[in-house]
């Protein structure tokens, strides 16, 4: 082929009504999560109800944006060639403060120095068009 | 208990590429080869028949009519029929279904019929993919895949339980193994694999090297479920389901409450009630098995072995043939071939093959009267366990 392609930027998520809030906050560079009216317990993602009572309009509260890798791995062949000059990279599940899970990519640091049980900290990455979305680094 | 419905007639494509076929067309390839392996059956056998969509996670688009077509080619007018999806765990829904059909007399019989294709990743169908099985608004930015995900449950068994890589290696082994004694293969013939080799393998996510990963491929596979009261019409040694269990636990892996012990906890203990047996009486499992990780949990989910020992489960070939215990003995996913959306029939044609006695002299295990399989879709979040036997 005569003509490559530039790599395909890295995805900035398609945004919807009821989470709005969240990525309002992630470009103030704030960490949002919900918390449900009736039980006052903390969730992700973002939700219209609460999963645990169905209550109506969850709470939209500052999370502290600290938590524990819940599980990690180092991603070895890109999924498509928007990640391909970050490999390796890591891909984890975080464990908030706050209680709620959320997937993340760990960033500067060496991958192999990230551990189950690891402490970590919020970060916001830049995206097209200036785009912020929320992720993890060592704490 | 009673048999809930009986399996009486299987067939399944010899996995590969199929590039000159669409989605439809692989359908009429799977039927017209069930139709030449079963040549007595005729359109009047028929009065219930569930498909999966056809053409599903490729270019052409994903056909959910593909029941409706189907049943005009066949020339049969179903009493009972549908299109319906829960990735992996759809084809042991559809048994479900089937029985649950029959049992209130709304057909005598379903034809389950699957047929898919694996998209290549990075064909350009790889983000359409990612938004598809991880959350497209939460998941997808951090650039989600399907062997990463997977990734998660093993680095996380690992943690808790101390399971190695050469554990996870065992499973590629054994099922390796296995696959030498399939006609239809995909990887039998690369010949036996070796702890060393799957370790020295092309590193895809951490804990996953290559061959620790199931392999792409392309194929479909039919199932015919009966009533009990006609199954002897239909076949000598009929093969019939004793229980069953579902479950669905979440939708992405990161929501999950748990990456160690599953949904399949809860399907393997329902469906072993349903039937009256426990684990201790299986001759054999078959795991879906998309990543060395899935049959380790679910040895222990299914209560084969404690929670936590599924990596010694495996250990010094004891799934292997003339092992203590078989488990995917065609090869599993990893060896056999994963034929895309529609590889959760694949167990069950080899469950029915073998209980049925029809699962050829190289393979056929000398005691298969009672087995387990166990089937999930998405990211391990559609679980269905089978409890099938040879005795009504």
């Amino acid at each position: 082929m005569s003509n490559v392609l530039p790599a395909n930027p890295k995805p900035v998520p398609e945004i919807n009504a009821h989470s709005k809030p969240y990525w309002e906050g992630a470009q103030r560079g704030e960490l949002m999560i919900q918390r449900c009216r009736g039980t006052g317990k903390a969730f992700m993602y973002a939700r219209c109800w609460s999963p645990f009572d169905f209550s109506p309009d969850p709470i939209w509260e500052k999370a502290s944006g600290l938590g524990t890798v819940f599980s990690y791995t180092i991603v070895y062949q890109p999924p498509y060639a928007a990640f391909k000059a970050d490999c390796p990279f890591v891909m984890a599940i975080i464990q908030l403060d706050e209680g709620p899970q959320m997937m993340s990519n760990i960033l500067d640091c060496d991958p192999e120095s990230v551990q189950i049980g690891m402490k970590v900290k919020v970060c916001f990455e830049t995206r097209e068009g200036g785009f912020k979305i929320p992720q993890f680094t060592p704490a | 208990m009673n048999p809930l419905a009986a399996i009486v007639a299987v067939t399944e494509m010899k996995p590969g590429r199929y590039p000159e076929y669409n989605g439809m067309e692989m359908y009429r390839q799977v039927i017209a080869q069930f139709l030449h392996e079963w040549p007595e059956l005729r359109p009047s056998d028929i009065s219930g028949l569930l498909s999966a969509p056809a053409g599903m996670a490729s270019a052409e688009g994903t056909d959910v009519f593909a029941h409706e077509k189907i049943s005009e080619e066949l020339g049969i007018e179903p009493e009972f029929s549908e299109t319906i999806n829960a990735g992996g765990g759809t084809y042991a829904l559809m048994l479900i279904r089937a029985a649950l059909a029959i049992e209130r007399g709304l057909c005598d019989s379903v034809l389950c019929l699957g047929a898919g294709r694996f998209p290549n990743v990075g064909s350009g169908v790889a983000e359409m993919l990612s938004k598809l099985i991880s959350h497209p608004e939460f998941e997808y930015p951090y650039g989600t895949y399907i062997p990463p995900i997977f990734a998660l449950n093993a680095t996380r068994h690992m943690h808790e339980f101390g399971t190695t890589r050469e554990q996870l290696a065992q499973v590629a082994v054994s099922q390796r193994e296995w696959s030498l004694l399939h006609p239809d293969a995909l990887m039998a013939p690369q010949g036996s694999l070796s702890i060393a080799k799957v370790l020295s393998s092309r590193p895809i996510s951490y804990p996953f090297n290559l061959l620790d990963c199931s392999v792409p491929s392309e194929g479909g596979s039919a199932v015919l479920v009966v009533s009990p009261k006609l199954a002897k019409k239909y076949a000598s040694k009929p093969c019939y389901l004793m229980g069953f269990g579902e479950k669905h636990t979440h939708s992405s892996i990161s929501q999950a409450h748990d990456l160690t012990t599953l949904g399949s906890k809860e399907t393997s203990a329902k469906a072993y009630a349903m039937a009256g047996v426990g684990p201790a009486d299986m001759d054999f499992a078959q795991l879906y098995d998309s990543f060395s990780i899935n049959p380790i949990i679910y040895a222990e989910d299914l209560g084969l072995c404690a929670k936590g020992k599924g990596g010694s489960f495996f250990d010094g070939g004891r799934t292997a043939p003339g092992g203590e215990f078989p488990v995917n003995t065609y090869g599993g996913l990893m060896s056999f071939g994963h034929v895309g959306d529609a590889s959760g029939q694949t167990m069950i044609v080899e469950a029915a093959r073998q209980i049925m006695g029809i699962a050829g002299s190289k393979r056929q295990l000398n005691k298969a009267d009672l087995g387990v399989v166990h089937c999930y879709g998405g990211m391990m979040s559609e679980h269905a366990t089978l409890v099938l036997g040879s005795q009504p």
